[in-house]
């Protein structure tokens, strides 16, 4: 059979699935978006594709549908904020300034950040943190630090650069 | 509503949407893939990333953003697509401990970050050339890159690696 086009959105309130074909009784189907959004790729299959990159100049409050983003940040200053705690998000801050220029805050508003920063010769634990800082001096470009959330609070799963921490 | 089932590809020029029901003006509508390819989901999306092992010189697309990329082969290189905003790769080297020197070229795009050795740091500002040097290099090393359309940064890695600007 041929292609089916559509000029308008195609919507299903069960989701779409591929499989082998068939008949409607014998055809094997596998679920790919299901009717809550939620996309998963078979075994054998994978997801391919750019990550959603937004670069800020100014103070930004994050949203959850923008999980997955990097953020840079070339500005002095700055703040991002973290939305709500929930299961699985997770974003990158790349700090896109010049060296020693920028000062960024990232911060939250329920839960605390823990993790470590592996720095040249010592260890930051960040235990109870509200606020995590890429400081000023010491900044080079390039920077980053990846945060993902369990839902409770925030965990580093990645960063280079000096960063500081801020309890409440 | 039962399926609907179609055996060749469904084409939308509008993308695709799942939603409550409700008619066509009254449904609640949420687009998973718009009209561009850009996949959104409001819950999760969960698969495996793309795997590719080279054992040769290899010029990466950016059709291949996503890919982990292994090489177990000593003095090969990668070469990276222009820049892009959101590209992002992870290269492992899946060789031998001392065995592989791994190149990552940029060309004349600058690539910005810092490797956190054991008791140091390697900075790259402003290089174009990423090396798993072979002496120390150990099976697993890896290094993630993300470009913001005009260089590209390092947003994650083990092991030890030079940056150059040859």
């Amino acid at each position: 059979m041929g292609r089916y086009s559509s000029s308008g959105p195609i919507k299903s309130t069960a989701g779409f699935e591929v499989g082998a074909g068939g008949s409607e009784a014998t055809a094997t189907h596998v679920t790919i978006i299901d009717s809550s959004g939620n996309i998963t790729v078979p075994a054998g299959a994978n997801v391919a594709g750019a990550r959603p990159y937004a670069l800020k100049a100014d103070d930004y409050t994050i949203t959850a549908a923008e999980s997955g983003t990097v953020f840079g940040m070339a500005t002095d200053a700055k703040a991002f904020t973290l939305p709500a705690v929930a299961e699985g998000l997770f974003y990158t801050f790349v700090n896109t300034g010049a060296d020693d220029n920028n000062l960024i805050d990232i911060v939250i508003n329920d839960g605390v950040i823990a993790g470590t920063f592996n720095e040249a010769a010592a260890v930051t634990v960040v235990s109870v943190a509200t606020t995590i800082r890429n400081t000023k001096v010491g900044a080079n470009k390039g920077d980053f630090v990846t945060l993902a959330s369990d839902g409770v609070g925030w965990f580093i799963v990645a960063s280079s650069g000096l960063w500081a921490q801020q309890a409440p | 509503m039962g399926r609907y089932s179609h055996s060749g590809p469904i084409k939308s020029t509008g993308g695709f949407e799942v939603g409550a029901g409700g008619s066509e003006s009254t449904g609640t509508h949420t687009g998973i893939i718009d009209s561009s390819g850009n996949i959104t989901s409001p819950g999760s999306i969960a698969g495996a990333s793309p795997y590719s092992l080279k054992a040769d010189d290899y010029t990466v697309t950016a059709a291949e953003s996503g890919t982990i990329f292994g090489m177990a082969t000593n003095a090969k290189t990668f070469t990276l697509p222009a820049a892009a905003a959101g590209l992002t790769y992870t290269f492992i080297n899946t060789g031998a401990a001392t065995n592989n020197n791994i190149l990552i070229d940029s060309g004349t795009v600058e690539i910005f970050g810092t490797f956190v050795l054991a008791a140091s740091i390697v900075i790259a500002s402003a290089e174009t050339l990423l090396t798993n040097t072979q002496g120390s290099s150990i099976k697993g090393d890896s290094v993630t890159l993300v470009s913001d359309g005009t260089g590209w940064f390092i947003i994650g890695s083990t092991g030890i690696w030079a940056a150059t600007a040859p």
